[in-house]
């Protein structure tokens, strides 16, 4: 069967920590602006909530109003059970969106939603697997890849060793 | 006779006993281990079908030791120092105990197992206190817990046990200054 190129293109769904890596510590606007021309990048309205209410500057706000499509997804009822009942965290909700849409990617670096994902068989990648889909399209070079890495390295936030170890493969390779 | 009727799984202490030691690739499980695995199985299926009381160690269940005993003498369950695992008949028995089990129940279970079963008893405690308050009333260790919660909580998130949101709001700070709290070592 032939898929037209549409179809051959993944779709994301993103949850509020890879946003924080991707647009407000790694700069990764212009990035997101050439890869949204490519693929569909989605994010469900809680984490809009999430990212907005920790984010000071107005370029992340306008990158995210113009390169992500807002999802108002319905929530999945089977899911509560693995978050303690509790619908506040962001992926739940990127993950309901994700289990009636298998073809969609989750965008997730914390372990805990990685783990959900697994459990429900549900394709998921993180910031760095984002990094990596930006590089083979050409929008990074290597010199940009190296300064996202600094970037990264320097950060406080949080990025498992896993992470860390898969974005030195992904930048020096 | 089945083996269901035959060892009594019909119980669903017996049953979720027999379960629990089968999945995750029939890693063994401690007392303690097995005691919060199904009682947080419980939590998640919102049902009460076995008995637990809250006690200083938080819920435990007298209804699980007794029938794992039953279990021990039937020579389904064998203990290898202070872990419990199947024998040979017993992994007979679940592979066809697990056929009356929907793929949804089962995966609890699993999520179940795989929360808790590879945590240090403090971090084991300390999760099931904070998932379930209720079983801190006759505690005598969660005030104990209590003092060394940023460590316990960054070690959770760490390990993957508990999401960003959770662990902020147990320590009372924003998701975001939880994660830029947290440093490479961890």
């Amino acid at each position: 069967m032939n898929l037209s190129p549409e179809k051959t293109k993944r779709e994301f769904v993103f949850d509020t920590s890879t946003l924080i890596i991707l647009v407000e510590k790694c700069g990764l606007s212009d990035a997101f602006t050439r890869l949204a021309q490519e693929r569909k990048l989605y994010v469900p309205t809680r984490v809009v909530e999430e990212f907005l209410v920790g984010s000071n500057f107005n370029d992340h706000k306008r990158t995210l109003r113009d390169c992500f499509i807002p999802l108002n997804v319905t929530l999945a009822d089977e899911l509560l059970p693995y978050f303690n009942f509790k619908s506040t965290s962001g992926e739940i909700w990127v993950i309901s969106y994700a289990l009636r849409n298998p073809s969609c990617f989750c965008v997730i670096d914390e372990e805990f939603g990685r783990n959900i994902c697994k459990l429900f068989s549900i394709n998921v990648t993180g910031a760095i697997g984002i990094i990596d889909e930006m590089k083979r399209d050409g929008i990074l070079s290597s010199s940009d890849l190296h300064c996202i890495r600094d970037k990264i390295r320097s950060t406080r936030f949080y990025l498992s060793k896993y992470l860390c170890d898969e974005l030195d493969r992904i930048c020096l390779t | 006779m089945s083996v269901i009727t035959e060892y009594g799984l019909d119980s669903p202490a017996r049953a979720l006993l027999i379960l629990v030691l089968s999945i995750k690739d029939r890693e063994p499980m401690s007392k303690l281990h097995f005691q919060k695995a199904i009682l947080y199985f419980e939590r998640m299926q919102k049902q009460q079908d076995i008995d637990f009381s809250d006690f200083h160690y938080g819920g435990v269940s007298y209804e699980l030791q007794e029938n794992l005993e039953a279990l021990e003498e039937y020579g389904l369950i064998d203990r290898v120092g202070n872990k419990y695992m199947l024998t040979e008949e017993g992994e007979k028995t679940a592979r066809e105990l697990i056929k009356q089990y929907d793929k949804e129940t089962l995966r609890k279970l699993v999520f179940a197992k795989q929360q808790l079963n590879d945590l240090p008893d403090k971090e084991l405690l300390y999760l099931m206190y904070k998932l379930f308050p209720d079983t801190q009333a006759n505690s005598t260790e969660y005030k104990k817990l209590e003092e060394e919660k940023q460590t316990l909580i960054r070690k959770l998130f760490c390990k993957g046990r508990i999401t960003a949101h959770m662990a902020a709001e147990w320590l009372a700070i924003s998701e975001k200054d939880f994660l830029e709290s947290l440093s490479r070592k961890d």
